[in-house]
């Protein structure tokens, strides 16, 4: 039998990275422990070969709808790819120093973005799930990859286990969805399930656990220990990678899926926002910890990010998927920074003086902060711009002043961060010169660049945004 | 007219700049002199845009191109009488701004010069954008140089004022986002003069009219929202409060002629009575506290306060009034407003300099530790007593023009608000006479006083040339008056035709 590539020709970054996870686990097991170098290589180089086929891949449905590659699943795999790049780069100067750096990391990371390739893809209820588990169990384990330490333990434990429950909620919403409409095809259960409260029971259960993924309040509990209980290294990949899995899940999932009972989970998805922006920047501000900040402020962002759903539309979801794509490019970029100060577990004060130890490192957390804050004209300010404007063009404008708020009482605690880099001394310990050395020193600087080119041009990309909702 | 590119050089020229400095300076004596270079050296374009300008001519020097193409986004700018005004007066004071930190500012100076220098680039940014998005890109970016100036260079609370400065403006500039979003969805650009041309309704009017008084009132400050200014003068060091007094706050007058009245008139007719109540307010009481201060950085903040009260007054009381030729009164109050702005810009800078000064000499602000100044700094006395009587409102000086255009227009308009405008004059002449009395005149109150030497001949050329444009201003204000009048018509104009029918 001839093999016809043409007709696999939707599934070649699937194919791709498929192929990529059995090389690089015969390379880990050829050069060993010895030499992460060559691990961390091979695995880039492969990924940009991956992300080459995101655009080599054709448009079309497979295995009769049930995987779709349209504009938003290329957009989203081709931007997992670059974040597994950027936290790649930033990740192995950590997971060194915790003696976590083996190549089981960059395997789990490869099995998430896969995960990440099939939800962005999923046309029916069963691959969404196939790629959120497989996705979830990598996390789960890569939590768990500092094995001696008691923390990530406990961490991987709590994720594991309200994961878990998640992902129940969820299924038991879909089969409840299959047996309404009967039919696992995302583009026939909203028509096909009547009308009733069935159906709402189902929306109430997927929401529930969308908001798991999400990391949504109330269903947020999971988030700081996740992101503070494995080194450094791996809740970079923690806080970016699985965000684009998770939008995609809402626009497939929500909109696709139960989008005949748009009016009953729209105002469960205000309540959850709101309450997301509150508790999220409330609860940051009296955060020490460096990942336990970030983790709650992602809390925040995401009930920002939410506001657009909930505006809905074209218009509101392409608002929803640039704000996510600028949200994970930012916080990439912060941990990126934190990685660099050497510190396991880096409390804020570890922060301090960073202006005097680093000016560059300390310029682009500026960049950072600020895009965070949302000033213009950085990326993060469009972003929350853009969410704004589809709010009042839907007639939620008292959403949008809610919004902008807690925009304001977010700033707090990014100007301590900004404060404790530039005015203040560095502490008695922390004197030296910070060396991030150059593959993470680059790449710190192309990400803080891209938050200011995105936000002087961003033309390319809200077209971007724009296309893979458009019609046709 | 064809494109110059004159604003961009202005506006860019200076941002450039200052990141250039901020990388490149690696001596504190390069980044003093490359940032001093580059202020002066904006005099030339500047002095260009003041010669080719047209009074009456709309807006001028227009460059306009498409930004953000999906939300109808420009890079569009352009000048009117108005902004030019304040676009001199920035350029003219940035470099005494500089100078004022010359000695003071010994650590990081590659940062504070470049700073310094950006933000004087976006300052200008915000009078020459005429695309509101633009217009909020400077006018927000601005508060992240201003923090990191206040923030390292400041005194011992300078963490609570920074922080506390950002978040007011912050909190203030969001709402009129939103008003802005809100307009940009009906009139489906972001463009200034598209703005002025949406038609709204009353009820609409009023939610976005208070949209932007939080971004401007806070900006001005009036009061009650004025609180962050007295902190943040206080511990800003001198360059930054004199860029603080004599230009950001000018921004939210400016505002308010920008977008307040003539983007929602009838709502702006409605409210003037708040606004002239909360005028009044800030122009008696501050003026009171102002009167116990004994921090002399202190007074001078709260005096700014209750001058900027005057700017309001005159901006708003004229749309208190009934009678006829009202437009020829709101052009006076409007006018009286800027000439206060513009002349208010030179005396606050001068002072907060003059502050500096002795803070420089004998590292201390505090009105008590002085006393017989005059003694021994006899060039200097005569420069702090012509400012601050300018401050009093003295005939003659600048600041005495401006008061009395808008206590005109009040009294034509309500002479009842006249006579509590009026105390100014009195309650400026006593705070203004005593903290003379306390700092300059008598015996020689100690050691420190006794050893003060005179200003050296950069301090003296920078508050000299300050002092020659207040005199100036004040015996001759004609240019600055005939320069805007054509523009501030055509404003009186059509705030006064209204959005909706019936007022």
């Amino acid at each position: 039998m001839v093999i016809d590539l043409a007709y696999w020709a939707p599934l070649y970054p699937e194919l791709a990275l498929a192929l990529l996870i059995p090389v690089l686990l015969l390379v880990d097991l050829a050069v060993g422990r010895k030499r992460p170098l060559v691990i961390q290589a091979v695995c880039l180089a492969g990924l940009v070969l991956v992300g080459w086929t995101c655009f080599a891949a054709a448009d079309g449905a497979m295995f009769g709808g049930a995987f779709l590659m349209d504009r938003l699943a290329r957009l989203l795999k081709f931007a997992g790819v670059l974040l597994s790049i950027v936290a790649f780069v930033y990740a192995p100067r950590d997971l060194r120093e915790a003696g976590a750096l083996r190549g089981e990391y960059y395997l789990l990371g490869l099995f998430a973005l896969l995960g990440v390739f099939v939800t962005a893809s999923a046309g029916s209820l069963l691959t969404l799930y196939l790629g959120l588990e497989l996705l979830a169990l990598a996390l789960y384990t890569l939590v768990a990859l500092q094995r001696d330490s008691a923390r990530a333990a406990e961490a991987a434990m709590k994720y594991f286990v309200l994961g878990a429950i998640g992902s129940g909620a969820m299924l038991y919403g879909m089969s409840l969805l299959y047996g309404l409409s009967g039919s696992l095809l995302l583009s026939e259960t909203a028509t096909l399930a009547p009308e009733g409260g069935g159906a709402y029971v189902a929306a109430a259960l997927v929401l529930t656990g969308v908001a798991f993924k999400l990391g949504a309040v109330p269903f947020h509990q999971w988030v700081a220990d996740a992101y503070d209980g494995p080194p450094l290294g791996v809740a970079v990949l923690l806080a970016t990678v699985p965000k684009l899995a998770s939008f995609a899940l809402i626009v497939r999932l929500l909109v696709d899926g139960i989008s005949a009972s748009q009016e009953q989970w729209n105002l469960l998805l205000i309540v959850m926002a709101v309450a997301s922006l509150s508790l999220g920047t409330i609860v940051a501000m009296a955060q020490t910890q460096a990942a336990r900040l970030l983790a709650w402020a992602a809390i925040a962002h995401v009930g920002f990010l939410l506001l657009g759903v909930v505006a809905g539309g074209g218009e509101g979801l392409s608002a929803a998927l640039f704000y996510t794509l600028v949200y994970v490019l930012m916080a990439a970029g912060a941990f990126g920074v934190v990685i660099a100060l050497e510190k396991q577990a880096a409390p804020l004060d570890s922060l301090r003086g960073l202006y005097r130890r680093h000016p560059g490192m300390a310029f682009i957390m500026l960049l950072i902060m600020l895009s965070m804050i949302g000033i213009p004209p950085l990326a993060g300010f469009l972003a929350k711009w853009q969410v704004l404007m589809v709010l009042v063009d839907q007639g939620f404008t008292a959403l949008a002043v809610v919004a902008v708020i807690f925009a304001v009482v977010g700033a707090y605690y990014y100007l301590r961060i900004i404060r404790l880099m530039f005015m203040e001394a560095p502490r008695e310990q922390e004197q030296e010169r910070l060396k991030p050395g150059w593959g993470a020193s680059a790449m710190l600087g192309a990400n803080g660049l891209a938050l200011v080119v995105i936000g002087v041009w961003p033309n390319p990309l809200l077209e971007l945004c724009r296309a893979a909702f458009g019609p046709g | 007219m064809p494109e110059s590119g004159l604003l961009s050089l202005i506006v860019w020229l200076p941002v450039a700049a200052g990141l250039l400095i901020m990388g490149l300076a690696r001596s504190a004596a390069v980044a003093r002199w490359s940032c001093l270079a580059v202020a002066l050296l904006e005099w030339i374009p500047g002095a260009i845009l003041w010669r080719a300008f047209e009074p009456g001519g709309g807006f001028q020097f227009v460059e306009r191109h498409d930004w953000i193409e999906r939300f109808n986004v420009q890079y569009y700018l352009g000048v009117d009488g108005i902004a030019l005004a304040l676009i001199l007066l920035t350029l003219l004071l940035t470099p005494a701004a500089i100078v004022a930190g010359w000695r003071a500012i010994d650590r990081r100076t590659g940062l504070y010069y470049g700073a310094l220098l950006i933000q004087q680039g976006l300052m200008l940014g915000v009078f020459c954008a005429l695309d509101s998005l633009l217009f909020y890109v400077f006018w927000e970016f601005m508060l992240a140089p201003m923090f990191l100036i206040i923030g390292i260079w400041g005194g011992e609370r300078r963490i609570y004022a920074t922080v506390k400065f950002f978040l007011f403006t912050f909190l203030g500039s969001v709402f009129m986002l939103v008003a802005l979003v809100y307009l940009y969805l009906k009139a489906g650009s972001y463009a200034i003069p598209d703005l002025h041309a949406v038609p709204l309704t009353l009820a609409e009017q009023q939610l976005l009219f208070f949209g932007f008084l939080a971004a401007f009132a806070v900006k001005v400050p009036m009061w009650p929202v004025h609180t962050w200014l007295p902190d943040a003068h206080v511990e800003a060091p001198t360059g930054g409060s004199v860029i603080l007094a004599a230009i950001l706050l000018k921004m939210g007058g400016f505002g308010m002629l920008r977008f307040s009245l003539p983007v929602t008139p009838d709502a702006a007719y409605q409210f003037a009575p708040l606004i002239v109540g909360l005028s009044l307010v800030a122009i008696v009481y501050i003026a009171v506290v102002a009167l116990a201060q004994r921090d002399l950085k202190k007074l001078i903040a709260y005096s700014s306060v209750a001058h900027m009260g005057f700017v309001t007054l005159g901006l708003f009381i004229p749309l208190a009034y009934a009678g006829a030729g009202k437009d020829q009164l709101l052009a006076l109050g409007m006018g009286g407003g800027m000439v206060q702005m513009i002349s208010h810009g030179f005396i606050s800078a001068a002072l907060f300099m003059c502050v500096g000064v002795l803070y420089d000499r004998v590292h201390t602000r505090r009105i008590n530790d002085f006393g017989g100044v005059a003694n021994t700094m006899p060039v200097f006395a005569v420069l702090l007593v012509l400012f601050a009587l300018a401050n009093a409102g003295l005939p003659g000086t600048s600041g005495f023009v401006g008061e009395f255009l808008v206590i005109l227009a009040s009294f034509r308009a309500e002479p009842l608000v006249a006579l509590g405008a009026g105390t100014i004059l009195v309650l400026g002449a006593a705070y203004s006479l005593y903290m003379l009395k306390r700092v300059v005149f008598g015996e020689v109150a100690n050691d420190r006083v006794a050893g003060l030497e005179d200003l050296d001949a950069r301090e003296l050329i920078a508050l000299g040339g300050i002092g020659l444009a207040v005199i100036v201003l004040g015996l001759y204000p004609d240019p600055l008056v005939e320069m805007m009048e054509p523009s501030l018509d055509g404003l009186a104009r059509h705030v006064l035709a209204g959005k909706v029918a019936g007022w």
